[in-house]
């Protein structure tokens, strides 16, 4: 249809008072998304990945993913520059850290495990429980600012801190090239934004599986992986209902997504004292909503590189991928002593879309390991693009 | 809103339409019986509503009576499905199907995803309780429409597909395609040991193929996808009943076989998908095993799932 009818019909309705079937409660909630900012930036992105959704506050550039990159892999950015952002996101870990819990610059412990960036720009919410945190831009402050634990420390230090890099002549070029229109290019939001473009470039989609799905490469994966494969897509283990679709995970957020998408599920890690209970700080999304079922709810992180994130959960309280099956296996991990203790397999705010527990045979187990490992994306560990422009994070050892 | 139709979509019959722009100017979209300068198509907007055992659906919300088990009580957390291919029914039984509009959101081609859901204690869910579109301006005694997405668009790819095919809580997988249904719930809510887990998803099995993130190689050997058409149905005033109380009415809620899926998802090995998929009126084949004699469970008539609620 021309325009022009279209401008009639739209005429026509005007006139026509009182309209007809549609019934617009004046909720624009389900309207479709808003135009994207025509940055220009050309993504480099997998075959048959969706083009990330960009937002107006923060168009990116290749001088700014540029800066970002910088930024990112420099312990200037902490209070007392021991500490970059990579320090818990390491290249040779898919940008995870390997530790229980991440630690700040000032040696303070986090309550949760340091998570994973790959495809972090898919995420429909960020960290392990925000449902309010809906930006990557927001996400950098955090780490940043955070108080409770100390991350970076910018907490009354972020003139001391932007004064690093102002006076530097290699930062001086990449931020005006960055922020060409902007009068002070040292800003913290402006180093957040410049954080947020480059972590935002992390894309992951060139993994044995997606060689074998969507590349017509067939034998890049095992044929263990590909009866692990079936194992995972199965209604006895259930795993794709919450790491399903094309980026493992169901919470995901790109261009062509017009419903809000974000989920959260509790997993049976706790049940403290059987009323369902986690532990206090640890208690995902109930901690913004104060809703019973809301206990125990977490963001399912995706998938892709799992294999080099360990250890896993929120808080890292499974060491390894065998121990993670055994635990879905049970249907809840039993805390059998201590403050703790409790059957998390009973939670009364466990997701309904986890079996009650599930069998594995030792082959199975095996083959739903190689399926996990399958989603190892070297290409994208191995990335220069990626790479730590200073040299003190190396790239996982695979790659030289 | 400038357009008071809602209409954003491109529409098939042009002239029809700019007949029915102009009768619109002079007397409204609306059909008007006594008006000689009936516009050729009118809007219509089916209105669907979640009950359980003949009470609205409220996300989170505990039913009772539910099934044939004890306690019978039965907690339910989601509740979307699609419909495509819906037409309005003459009397002589002739049908004018309902052209879609394209919003960009919950309607693709012949597709719509509802959504029943408003909150689920974690905030205003955006919801769709409607299927909007255009249809020949005529009289109407029914409606028919099918549950489900049919299999040209059931199998593409979900990063790249259209809204509402890329609703990711709507995956199942790709050869598998995309849940017809997805009703989430719990039978015996907040009884310890006794609560499980019982959930209603429907889709379409045994898609042929040796990968599950390929699309099949040929349609599914059951594609799940029923009919439902329902009398009496004025699309002004009416709205469409959908009871999972019927759905569930032979079922225990608060059991299922180990090693199965909880509740049904539609797998022909489930033994809880025998006193459910008949009452999504249809024909279900229960095979136990490998070498085990196929089971035919054909649906139950006449279905109950849906009906239609006069205001």
């Amino acid at each position: 249809m021309s325009r022009g009818l279209i401008r009639i019909g739209a005429l026509a309705g005007l006139l026509a008072v009182g309209g007809c079937g549609g019934d617009d409660s004046g909720d624009n909630s389900s309207a479709p998304p808003q135009e994207l900012p025509r940055s220009g930036y050309s993504w480099s992105l997998p075959p048959g990945f969706p083009t990330p959704q960009e937002f107006a506050e923060n168009p990116l550039s290749d001088a700014k993913v540029e800066l970002g990159r910088h930024l990112f892999y420099d312990a200037r950015l902490s209070i007392n520059q021991t500490t970059s952002c990579a320090s818990c996101h390491l290249p040779a870990r898919a940008f995870a850290d390997g530790r229980v819990t991440a630690v700040g610059a000032t040696g303070q412990v986090h309550l949760r495990n340091a998570m994973s960036l790959t495809n972090v720009v898919y995420n429909a919410t960020f960290d392990w429980a925000n449902p309010v945190l809906t930006t990557l831009h927001q996400q950098a402050l955090t780490p940043m600012f955070n108080e409770f634990p100390v991350e970076l420390g910018w907490a009354d230090h972020e003139a001391e801190i932007l004064d690093r890099l102002r006076y530097d002549p290699l930062y001086q070029d990449l931020f005006v090239a960055a922020y060409p229109d902007a009068t002070d290019h040292f800003t913290a939001d402006q180093v957040a934004k410049g954080v947020a473009a480059f972590v935002s470039t992390l894309i992951s989609g060139n993994s044995a599986y997606d060689q074998s799905t969507l590349q017509g490469n067939r034998d890049a994966m095992s044929e263990a992986a590909r009866r692990g494969q079936e194992l995972f897509f199965s209604e006895r283990m259930e795993c794709f209902h919450c790491h399903g679709g094309f980026n493992f995970s169901q919470s995901v957020n790109h261009s062509g997504t017009t419903l809000p998408q974000a989920e959260f599920h509790n997993n049976g890690l706790y049940n403290i004292g059987g009323a369902g209970d986690y532990p206090l700080g640890n208690r995902g999304l109930w901690e913004f909503t104060q809703q019973p079922a809301d206990m125990g709810r977490f963001r399912a992180p995706t998938l892709r590189n799992i294999e080099l994130t360990a250890p896993y959960m929120h808080d890292g309280s499974i060491a390894t991928l065998e121990e993670v099956i055994d635990h879905y296996a049970r249907g809840g991990r039993l805390v059998r002593e201590g403050p703790l203790a409790g059957d998390g397999a009973l939670n009364p705010f466990k997701s309904e879309l986890m079996p009650a527990r599930f069998s594995l045979t030792d082959q199975e187990k095996l083959d739903i390991i190689a399926f996990l490992k399958s989603l190892t994306d070297w290409n994208f560990l191995c990335n220069a693009r990626f790479a730590d422009p200073f040299g003190n994070f190396e790239r996982h050892s695979d790659c030289y | 809103m400038t357009d008071p139709c809602n209409r954003r979509s491109s529409f098939p019959m042009r002239s029809a339409l700019i007949v029915s722009v102009i009768a619109a100017l002079i007397g409204g979209c609306g059909g008007d019986d006594d008006n000689n300068s009936l516009p050729v198509v009118r809007r219509a907007a089916i209105q669907f509503q979640g009950q359980v055992n003949g009470q609205d659906f409220v996300c989170g919300a505990t039913y009772e009576n539910v099934g044939i088990g004890q306690p019978g009580t039965y907690q339910v957390t989601d509740w979307r499905f699609y419909v495509h291919d819906v037409a309005l029914i003459k009397a002589d039984g002739a049908r004018r199907a309902l052209d879609l509009d394209q919003d960009g959101v919950w309607q693709y081609e012949n597709v719509a995803l509802l959504d029943l859901r408003q909150d689920c204690g974690s905030g205003v869910l955006p919801g769709n309780a409607e299927v909007v579109g255009a249809v020949s301006n005529e009289n109407y005694t029914g409606i028919c429409f099918k549950v489900g997405v049919p299999y040209a668009l059931n199998h593409i790819n979900d990063a790249t597909a259209p809204s509402p095919l890329n609703n990711s809580g709507m995956l199942w997988n790709w050869r598998g395609g995309r849940k017809f249904i997805r009703i989430d719930g719990m039978g015996a809510p907040g009884d310890g040991n006794n609560a499980v887990a019982f959930v209603v998803h429907l889709g379409s099995t045994e898609c042929p193929g040796s990968n599950p993130n390929a699309p099949p190689t040929a349609t599914c050997g059951y594609p799940n996808i029923a009919e439902f058409c329902l009398n009496g149905f004025d699309a002004d005033q009416d709205r469409i009943l959908m009871d999972m109380g019927a759905a569930l009415e032979a079922s225990d809620v608060a059991f299922n076989t180990p090693d199965t899926a909880s509740g049904c998802m539609s797998g022909n090995a489930d033994p809880e998908c025998i006193a459910i998929m008949p009452r999504l009126n249809l024909d279900f084949t229960y095979i136990a095993g490998a070498g085990a004699a196929p089971e035919q469970y054909p649906r139950v008539i006449p279905q109950r799932l849906f009906s239609v609620r006069k205001p």
